[in-house]
């Protein structure tokens, strides 16, 4: 009657999609991301607890003659941080291109909040934000710049850039080309970048890399944040003890396939040498992988 | 997406590529330099006699813009290369056809700027004076340029990712490029001559059926040439 929010010109409710500050992409219910409950004066968005932040089915991939995936099936939760875990070579930076929308995979489906990587990339694109070996960054721009840049190519406002810069400790490099900057603080400003989009799933391949202490933790917050929004993250990773705690569960990969998939165990705990030292893995040295 | 959206990442890149060549420079210095550099060798090649100069002007310029254009079209998706930022680029949401566009528009740019240089050397080295139907000239190698540019920067993304990128890039190009380089050279040699046969029109029709047919199919092939 005075223009009660989701109301239609006639009273009659009206399905409308909700606009909260989210990133790019987010929460359309085709999507199936969030359930949208009508109620007579209030929306409410609530994370859907049955759509997964990725699923991976049978996944391969090949690159030439040589298989980086042989059929990976993995499921991750909203809420849920993985780590994945093997040796050079084992897959983990093609699965996790392969969820970016980075490279297609061979075979296989694969899917972000039910947005199927190959058929909807520019969906899953605006909920996915990926952390890559390399800085992405282009060395002329000041550190400002690169990520002004990143905010018109993702539709952000500029305004995020100075709180950003500020998170990651280079406000005052704000104005300094990339060029003069140290592996370390290129990595905090594409870490920057990441922050921007504000992400659902984030994928981290190898995070602590070139990192202090200080930046680890600024990680770890970030996982965190994600998370407790509902978001999920995976991490690839080399050295267990820097995720600290943060870890649900742990995938190692083996040639290609998943070896072990199962709780994170504690920091320091004695499994964590058990699972280094599966029986399976023996078993896939000796016979070769599936 | 929205096409608005998608014209502000054009712009984009299109700022970044830019400035990024202004603070650097040295790909502008490197292409005006081997623009002049071939200029000037067609000279020493063609003698000291004027009216071969005069007629062999127009063949002579476009090579050097060909010639010299091509590192810059390598240099624009070096600058991608270095540092992983090609798929830290392809990543953001949103079509491909805008990188595209956003790479087309600065190289168009870039080559315009290394032209408004390189052309009056070339007037000068072949003694060649200003037919009264410049103004013409200028459109001809501007949809020259286009042309140039549109598969130039195609090539330059489809040899991108390829080890071999300096050598693929004018393998691949210059076959395409003789349409746009013979209706250019006729076109410019025409209007050079004070165009007494009226045939420049024609040349000129031709090149912008090339310019379109160039730019529709790339639009639509750049996704795929661009994807791993």
């Amino acid at each position: 009657m005075f223009g009660r929010h989701g109301d239609g010109v006639d009273g009659q409710k009206t399905k409308t999609r909700a606009k909260p500050d989210t990133p790019v992409g987010e929460s359309t219910p085709t999507q199936g991301a969030y359930s949208t409950i009508r109620l007579p004066t209030v929306t409410l968005r609530i994370p859907d607890r049955d759509v997964a932040a990725a699923t991976i089915t049978n996944v391969t991939r090949r690159f030439g003659r040589r298989w980086a995936l042989r059929g990976v099936t993995l499921s991750i939760g909203p809420g849920e941080v993985v780590g994945v875990e093997g040796h050079n070579g084992s897959g983990k930076s093609t699965l996790l291109r392969i969820l970016s929308t980075a490279i297609k995979p061979t075979g296989g489906e694969a899917q972000v909040f039910g947005a199927d990587v190959v058929r909807q990339p520019t969906t899953v694109r605006g909920v996915v934000a990926f952390l890559t070996h390399y800085p992405g960054l282009y060395d002329d721009l000041t550190a400002e710049e690169n990520l002004r840049f990143a905010c018109r190519m993702l539709g952000v406002d500029f305004g995020r850039v100075p709180p950003v810069l500020e998170r990651v400790g280079l406000a005052r490099e704000a104005g300094e080309t990339v060029r003069t900057f140290s592996a370390g603080m290129q990595r905090r400003l594409s870490l920057a970048r990441l922050l921007l989009q504000r992400p659902r799933l984030l994928l981290l391949d190898e995070p602590y890399n070139n990192f202090d202490p200080a930046g680890i933790a600024l990680v770890n917050e970030v996982v965190r944040e994600v998370r407790g929004a509902g978001g999920a993250a995976m991490i690839v990773l080399h050295d267990r003890h820097s995720a600290g705690d943060l870890l649900d569960r742990v995938v190692r990969l083996k040639q290609g396939v998943v070896l072990t998939d199962g709780p994170a165990p504690i920091v320091g705990d004695a499994q964590t040498s058990t699972r280094l030292t599966d029986p399976r893995e023996s078993t896939l040295i000796a016979g070769g992988a599936a | 997406m929205t096409w608005r959206d998608e014209w502000r990442r054009v712009q984009a890149i299109v700022w970044k590529d830019l400035t990024t060549e202004r603070r650097s420079k040295a790909g502008i210095n490197a292409v005006v330099f081997m623009g002049v550099l071939i200029l000037l060798l067609f000279g020493f090649a063609l003698g000291p006699d004027t009216e071969a100069l005069r007629a062999a002007a127009a063949g002579a310029l476009w090579l050097a813009i060909l010639f010299s254009g091509v590192l810059a079209f390598n240099r624009s998706y070096q600058l991608e290369l270095d540092g992983g930022a090609l798929e830290s680029l392809l990543l953001y949401p949103g079509s491909r056809w805008a990188i595209y566009v956003g790479k087309l528009i600065a190289n168009l740019v870039f080559v315009l700027i290394v032209e408004a240089i390189v052309i009056p050397v070339a007037l000068v080295l072949y003694q060649v004076a200003l037919p009264p139907g410049w103004p013409a000239l200028i459109g001809v190698t501007v949809l020259g340029t286009v042309g140039f540019v549109t598969l130039g920067t195609f090539y330059a993304a489809m040899s991108s990712r390829s080890r071999a990128r300096e050598v693929l890039l004018p393998l691949l190009l210059f076959p395409m490029l003789i349409p746009v380089l013979l209706s250019a050279v006729e076109a410019s040699t025409s209007l050079l001559g004070g165009d007494p046969m009226l045939e420049a029109g024609a040349w000129v029709r031709l090149l912008g059926a090339f310019d379109i047919i160039f730019l529709v199919a790339s639009l639509l092939a750049f996704e795929y040439v661009i994807e791993v």
